[in-house]
């Protein structure tokens, strides 16, 4: 993991100390709110719909096993005992009161962590693939690009006004579990010459009311350009960006109404005119960040049999655990799904149990997922008995990543003061449905993804069944999507028809999935099946059958 | 600070406590509460004078964001028109955190 150096520890001590002033002179009164406001929101300080909320930074969803102690502790003395994992890879503490955040941040920074620019129209908190390191699959580990992307970002004079909030994710593995595409900025790491990475950069994904999947602004982006290229890039978007309507500020609105070949041209244009003598520090900068990073040596082992095991390990292995790139290892998925739970929710006794099982099994080092789980990323084979045991102790063993009950789902109306109808309550009764439907079939691959407002940051959009909860004269009222992707074929979801009430909501999944199984060809995807056969012959069997 | 004001509705004040966060709500005894039965009810020809208390109020830094929000009343209980502020007053609808912390649930 990334170990801060001097200057990164002064610098989140000194901005704790900033806020606790800011705070105190807002409590006196030398502050009104309106000025305080974006003050505190550039350290993560909402007012939600009940109290503040404070949203902490996990950088690119890698967490140290004292650092989730803290948050455990966190959560235990100044929350209600419980915090919420978010689709960017942070965590939300919902009850905490504005007088407590100072000395919160205090502890934050003791273990190398922050809130800054986890809220604000600023660059947020960079997200990565929650497998980076250690995947199979991986190209080149992301990490020490989102590291760098952190230090550059951060408290970047010249955007930390822009038109609208701007999202970064980093991956460098085949399969995408990041999202990358429903990002402003997506960057794919591949090695590039003399033991430098290379870049595809990606541009204008988003969700929101408008959503759009990224296009690609280019390919092979040399690690000495990637910074100045980025800085332009922010730059002709900070220019145009619209600041006249909030919800058509997003780079996405930009390149689709100014159009790619204008804003490359721009962002061309002003590179021409920069000086690359002060990103020349940084190709130095990413190796030196990448040793942090170096896995340290995992022996291989051999391959432990599973032929034995309780149906219970055998079913939460073959579902949880996906495969390393040292034999002998996994990494394993913890699901923060259990049936009828709250998706993203842990206790303080949950995360002191996993910061242990990290020191115990995976070498201090855990990961937050985008899909609001967690991860132990290298877990030797011979472990998952013990772990899984320790697991369910803890109601933590939930065998159902990858299932169609891992359901993404946002605070909704029970907590944002944005939202337009409660999310949390419909996923609790679909994966209490759905866990019992997952026993007769196979549902893995599909996605079910609850927003509780246009907003989507329940990722309704680019789930293969997608869920906004919208207010109807006063009624909270459900839209269903069906067909989306957050995957490398990324695709946004189609409205299925008119809105259900949440009453109606279970029956309307059933159809759907009734349906889908009677239809579906050999091996045919979820998505395949629909767009084979068309959203009006779904909508005949969800609205004509009912 | 108020909403569109409808005639034929009576209507609340409420704000969040500055340090806390806390909701809260204008009462009959010329204060801020966190009892909503202890509110005070506001008449459409009263909504200016009681936005002024709220504004006069965030001003002296004891509550953020003072609003006037739509009531209906029985003999039972004050009720929020919207879904929204039905929502804020009542709390999460679900069970959260921990189970050593008590919930008060009012779906």
């Amino acid at each position: 993991m990334y170990n801060y150096d001097s200057h990164d520890q002064a610098f989140v001590e000194a901005r704790s100390r900033e806020f606790r002033d800011q705070v105190e002179r807002r409590i006196t009164g030398k502050l009104s709110e309106d000025e305080f406001k974006p003050m505190r929101l550039m350290n993560g300080v909402y007012l939600q719909l009940h109290a503040y909320m404070l949203r902490v930074a996990i950088p690119y969803g890698t967490l140290s096993a004292d650092q989730m102690r803290k948050l455990a502790f966190l959560a235990e003395k100044y929350d209600r005992g419980y915090g919420h994992f978010t689709t960017r890879q942070n965590i939300q503490y919902n009850w905490p009161k504005l007088i407590d955040i100072p000395d919160m941040l205090d502890h934050l920074a003791e273990v190398q962590m922050h809130a800054i620019q986890t809220s604000g129209n600023c660059i947020r908190n960079v997200t990565s693939d929650p497998f980076a390191g250690v995947a199979g699959d991986e190209w080149i580990d992301p990490r020490p690009t989102a590291e760098l992307l952190r230090q550059w970002s951060s408290l970047h004079p010249e955007f930390a006004y822009l038109p609208r909030k701007f999202k970064f994710a980093v991956t460098g593995a085949a399969e995408d579990r990041t999202a990358l595409k429903f990002h402003d900025i997506g960057l794919k790491v591949k090695p590039g010459v003399d033991d430098n990475p290379a870049y595809e950069i990606w541009v204008g994904g988003g969700q929101g009311r408008t959503p759009r999947i990224a296009v690609l602004f280019e390919d092979n982006v040399p690690l000495s350009e990637l910074l100045p290229k980025l800085d332009s890039m922010l730059r002709v978007y900070n220019l145009h960006g619209r600041r006249d309507n909030k919800y058509k500020a997003r780079i996405k609105i930009l390149v689709a109404e100014y159009g790619l070949e204008n804003y490359r041209r721009d962002v061309e244009e002003d590179l021409a005119l920069q000086s690359l003598e002060p990103f020349e520090p940084a190709v130095a900068e990413y190796h030196r960040i990448a040793k942090d990073f170096e896995q340290s040596d995992l022996t291989p082992l051999p391959s432990a049999s599973n032929g034995d095991n309780p149906p219970a390990l055998a079913s939460w292995i073959k579902q949880n655990v996906t495969s390393h790139k040292v034999p002998g290892y996994g990494v394993v998925s913890i699901s923060l799904k259990p049936k009828g739970g709250i998706p993203g929710d842990a206790t303080a006794e949950q995360m002191y149990a996993l910061a242990d099982l990290a020191d115990r099994y995976s070498q201090g080092e855990l990961r937050v997922t985008h899909r609001q789980n967690i991860v132990l990323p290298s877990v030797a084979a011979k472990d998952f008995a013990a772990l899984h045991e320790a697991l369910v102790k803890q109601g933590l063993a939930e065998d159902n990543i990858g299932q169609l009950s891992d359901i993404i789902a946002c605070p909704g109306l029970d907590y944002c003061a944005l939202a337009t109808a409660r999310s949390i309550p419909v996923a609790q009764e679909l994966s209490t449905q759905l866990r019992e439907r997952e026993k007769r079939d196979d549902l893995s691959g599909l996605t079910l993804n609850i927003s509780g407002c246009i907003n989507a940051c329940g990722h309704h959009h680019a789930a293969s069944i997608g869920i906004l909860g919208l207010n109807r004269a006063e009624t909270e009222s459900y839209q269903i999507t069906l067909g989306g992707s957050s995957n490398d074929n990324a695709s946004v979801g189609g409205i299925l028809g008119p809105g259900f009430a949440q009453s109606e909501i279970p029956g309307a999944i059933d159809r759907i999935l009734d349906f889908y199984i009677g239809s579906k060809q050999e091996g045919e995807s979820f998505n395949q099946t629909y767009r084979r056969l068309g959203k009006a012959a779904f909508r005949e069997a969800v609205y004509v059958a009912a | 600070m108020a909403k569109k004001i409808k005639s034929d509705l009576s209507y609340i004040l409420t704000a969040n406590e500055l340090t806390t966060g806390d909701v809260v709500f204008w009462s009959r005894e010329n204060s801020w509460t966190d009892t909503l039965a202890k509110a005070s009810l506001i008449s459409n020809d009263e909504t200016e004078a009681f936005a002024e208390i709220g504004t006069s109020s965030e001003r002296a830094n004891e509550v953020v964001g003072a609003y006037l929000t739509p009531v209906q009343q029985n003999a039972a209980a004050i009720t929020p028109v919207e879904l929204r502020e039905r929502r804020r007053v009542k709390g999460p609808s679900i069970a959260y955190g921990a189970p050593s912390f008590s919930h008060d649930l009012a779906a």
